[in-house]
This record gives structure tokens, sequence and C-alpha cells, in this order.
């Protein structure tokens, strides 16, 4: 069983606050489905490599070059911005 | 019964615009009941919809989705029109562009109606994780439509639509077109474009159609699929007319039946159901092949730790910074100082809803230092099993088949507390998604409930990028029942 510790650890890495009440709720959630693991746990996959891409999937690779957005796409985006100076993003402080 | 509406089209029989207005006044009759839609495009739709006519009128050649009325989940975007993948966090999102598979649609003169409710960023297997509203089962209002597509599903079912679009990232297209007793196909991983949905995870999203035959969904899927060099996982073929190469014919084909999905713990009228479909087949002159896939029982496990993993990575956009909802709660208390982490951690903590932080938190802990080789290592692993458990038993048979759902619609609030019991709806479709093969769900018959015949689906799953295959034991199916 995870620990509230754990459980605000985990939150905190995943940028989601919790109220005090949720915590203990994610606890029982969350241990059950680490639980339901255990077979995953015993599975015996001694040289077997991990899953990287599909069949018939390849990368697709471009050419590293600036593309810009031509000038109503630009202003669709920037009217989704929650905070602006004139075009510009407004983010706060880091620190 | 695309191909017939498109001849109506044509020789004046209808109008696509009379077929608009048929799906808005049903839409306004029932949908509020049945809950389907999230966004209705009604302007924008007749517009579309007298273009076509007039092309018609024009003598134009038009493509056979041309003046169509279709729906589309809420998680892809249609440029100027408000997409939240039915989340909070997203309320005030207008997609400044279009998706590839919308763009595609709209290129061919498909009418779009609107865009469906879904469970919230498509997690979820009954819909009931949408931050909205409920959607309803069209067969018993009383039950759940599955989910994630749940309101593409009910859409289509409750004819408020002719097609839809979904996407399947464990079986939200081919799930909830079980419960609602339509067709849902989820096709190869990298055959149809990722661009433009909103990604769940990553190496498991595929759109697909939800449609009332199984024609209607090759006519879709050869609209949506190609190559795309804006989806870096994009497979280098090129679509096809599927809809050309339904024969019928299965004649000598091995259709698999896995024993592990036939277990001990199967409900007996759904394995019933199944074992008459499977009869069905073998009159049609298929050769039915019992065969084993051993690690099947570790599917589900791996899906919840690789799917939680790429969620927690996808959804780590959704940050309060750019777009969507973004809290800037300067009333926090005042030891609290109010900067850049506190906003993600408010936007987060009110955007998103108890599903999405479950799994993004289960995703965090899966990939955190310590855990990443015990969980993402190891389930990526097994994967690579379960992948060499298909490429073997593809090497005997041309199909596997299951039921799709190991049950029939469930009632509302009957799973919403459990997750873990919630996740087991999936039992049966999340390999194709882990290994990548194309599945299609199609109605094979109804198991009697309370008095209420409920729809089951049944699932084909093919060799990767053998659409064509599928589609076409589906659609004999289909036929012999006629």
């Amino acid at each position: 069983m995870l620990s509230r510790e754990e459980v605000k650890h985990i939150a905190q890495l995943a940028r989601i606050g919790l109220e005090d009440t949720e915590i203990e709720k994610f606890r029982t959630d969350l241990s059950a489905v680490l639980d339901s693991f255990a077979e995953l746990q015993r599975a015996d996959v001694s040289g077997v490599e991990p899953f990287e891409l599909m069949p018939g999937v390849q990368n697709a690779l471009r050419d590293d070059v600036v593309k810009l957005p031509d000038s109503d796409e630009r202003a669709r985006i920037i009217s989704l911005f929650p905070r602006k100076e004139g075009n510009a993003l407004k983010v706060k402080a880091v620190f | 019964m695309i191909r017939e509406l498109h001849k109506q089209l044509l020789n004046g029989e209808t109008t696509s615009v009379a077929l608009t207005e048929q799906c808005f006044d049903a839409i306004e009759k029932r949908d509020g009941e049945i809950g389907a839609y999230l966004t209705l495009m009604k302007e924008s739709a007749l517009r579309e919809a007298h273009e076509v006519d007039e092309r018609i009128r024009r003598g134009e050649n038009v493509d056979l989705l041309a003046g169509i009325p279709c729906a589309v989940k809420d998680n892809m975007c249609v440029m100027g029109v408000r997409t939240t993948a039915a989340s909070k966090i997203l309320d005030n999102y207008i997609a400044p562009f279009d998706a590839t598979v919308v763009k595609e649609l709209k290129e061919v003169g498909a009418v779009m109606l609107g865009k469906t409710n879904m469970d919230e960023f498509a997690m979820g297997s009954s819909t009931e994780s949408s931050a909205y509203q409920q959607t309803k089962n069209p067969h018993d209002t009383e039950r759940v439509p599955g989910g994630s597509s749940g309101g593409s599903a009910a859409a289509v079912a409750g004819d408020l639509a002719i097609f839809a679009l979904g996407s399947d990232t464990g079986g939200s297209i081919r799930q909830p077109a079980s419960f609602c007793g339509v067709v849902g196909m989820k096709p190869t991983y990298g055959r149809v474009s990722r661009h433009g949905l909103l990604a769940m995870a990553s190496s498991l999203d595929q759109i697909g159609p939800l449609t009332r035959t199984v024609e209607d969904a090759a006519i879709v899927l050869s609209r949506i699929a190609g190559e795309d060099a804006m989806d870096a996982t994009s497979a280098e073929s090129g679509g096809k007319s599927y809809e050309n190469f339904l024969s019928g014919d299965i004649t000598g084909k091995r259709i698999g039946i896995p024993r592990e999905y036939f277990s001990d713990a199967l409900d007996s009228s759904v394995r019933a159901v199944a074992e008459r479909a499977i009869e069905q087949f073998r009159i049609l002159g298929a050769t039915i092949v019992n065969i084993s896939l051993p690690s099947s029982r570790l599917a589900l496990p791996t899906y919840y730790v690789i799917m939680p993993a790429e969620v927690s990575s996808n959804l780590a956009r959704f940050d309060g910074i750019r777009y969507g909802l973004s809290i800037d709660d300067e009333e926090r208390s005042p030891l609290e100082k109010s900067g850049l982490f506190e906003t993600y951690l408010d936007t987060r903590e009110y955007g998103f809803g108890k599903e999405v932080k479950r799994r993004i938190m289960l995703g965090t802990y899966a990939l955190s230092a310590g855990y990443y080789d015990a969980y993402y290592v190891k389930a990526q692993k097994v994967r690579t099993l379960l992948r060499r458990e298909f490429e073997q038993a593809f090497l005997d048979v041309d199909f596997i088949f299951s039921p799709t759902t190991p049950e029939v619609a469930f009632r509302f609030g009957a799973k919403a507390e459990d997750p873990l019991s919630m996740y087991l709806s999936d039992i049966y479709t999340v390999t194709a998604n882990l290994v990548g093969v194309p599945a299609i769900s199609f109605p094979i018959g109804f198991v009697e409930e309370n008095g209420k015949k409920l729809p089951l689906g049944g699932q084909l799953m093919g060799k990767w990028f053998d659409e064509e295959g599928i589609l076409n034991a589906a659609h004999a199916f289909e036929r012999s029942l006629l």
C-alpha cells in the first residue's frame, strides 16, 4: 500500500494539487491498480527486448527548419493565450 | 447505407441539405435525452450541405462521402470550433487548425454536424468521466453507451448522424460500438494520421470510423487513411478504396479462436452469442482453428502501465500557460507565494477530473526513479512477447475472433467507483493496440437482460495492414444475417 507521503510526492511530480481529503482516496485506488500488476512482475521476460516501434512504422525525420504559421493561424494561436502583452505570451517568474 | 444515400443524392431523390436537416431534427427531438453531442455546428453544416447540393446540381463528380452528415469525437481539432476532449481544462479552447482526418473529410465534402461527448481525454469505458454530461445508450437509456467514444457510438446508433469518427487507445471505438450495436474499427497503428488528435497514449492511439454497416466503415476508412508528414509515426502505405474489395467471399479463410479469450469465467450468454457467430463463419466457408495466445492474461496489466506512462507525459502540456484553463490564484494563503509552480498545481487540480488525475499519477509513478525498470521496461518487454505471439498466430490463421466485450452495456454507476472493474471492460480490445494490428467490432447478436435486448459485438483482429481482410470477413458475416 502506498503511503500518504508517497501519494503526495507523486502528485508533486505530476504537478497536480491535491486536497488532503483526496489523498486517502488516491492511496486506495492507486494501490489497488499497482497490486493488479503483480502478475506482470512474475512474467518471464528473460532475453526479451523492450518493444520499440510498430511494424511498418518508422520515425519520420525532417530538417530542423523553422516554419512560421500564416498570419491568420498565428492570430488564432495568440488568441488562446491566457495572459499576454501585445502579441507576447505573459508568464510568471519561475522563482 | 452511405452508397444508397449517395445514389439518392445523385438522382435527386434527396439533397444534402435535407439529410442534414433530418439529422438536426432528430438531434433536437432526442439528443436532450441521449446526450451524444457536446457542440453542434448547424450553421456551417447547412452551408457545407448546400455547397455539395450545388456541385451535384452543376453535374460535378462528387465523392461517396460528399454531402453525408457525420459527427466527430471532441478530441479531434476542427478549426474555429470548441474542442474540449470533454475536459474542463479545455473548456474555452477553440482549435486553431484542422486535424488531418477532419481536413480529409472536409476535402471530400462530408458535412460535419458537431462534436461528440466522450470520457475525459478518452480515459474511460462508459463516457461517465466526461466533465460535461452523461451519454445514454440508445438501446436502453438506463445504460452507458460504452467509451470512450460513447457520444460517437450513440450518435450513430440513435440516428443522430450517418457516421462518426472515434479514437481507440485500448478499445475506445470497438467497445462502444459493441454496446451500441454499430460497427467500429481501429485501423493498424500508423494507418490513419494522429495529427490534430488530442494525444492520450501516442504509441496506442488510432482514429477510426463508427458506422451502421461494414461497407460504410470501409468507405470512411478509405478517405481518412494514408501517410501524413505531420504524424511522426505515420505508416508508409498508401490507403486504398477498401469498399471495392468487399467480395463477401471468405471460403478457406482461417479464423483463430484463442482459448484464453473463452475461459470458464466468460459470461454464458455472451459465450452463446459468440459461439453462434463462430458457427456462422463456418457456414460461410471459413475454417475455424483453435489457437493459444498464452500471454493474454498479461495484456491488461501491460496496457495499464504503458498507457498511463504515455498519458502522464502527453498531458504535461496542459499547464495553464499557453492555452486552456489557467488559474492564477492571487488569493492563496499569504504564507504561500503564488508563482509559476502554483499555477501548474492549481490549474491541473481544478482542470482535470478524477480518472485523468488517477492515470497521470499512475504513469508518473511507473516512470519515476526506482520504478521505471520494474514497471515500464517490464511492460514493454511483455509487449514484445505479445507481439511475437500474434506474429506466430498469424502464420497459421488469417483472423482472430472473439467477443468485443466480456459483457453487454452496463448500468450507470455500476463501475464508476471501481477503476479496476471498469478497466476489465477492455480485456479483449487492448491487445490490438499494444501490438498494433487492425481490429473491427461488428454486431453479432443480442443478450436479453430484464426484458431488453442489448447488442453485442464480435471482434476480428487481422494481420498488420490487412484492413481489407477483416472488413471483408465482417462484411460477409453481416450480409449473411440479412
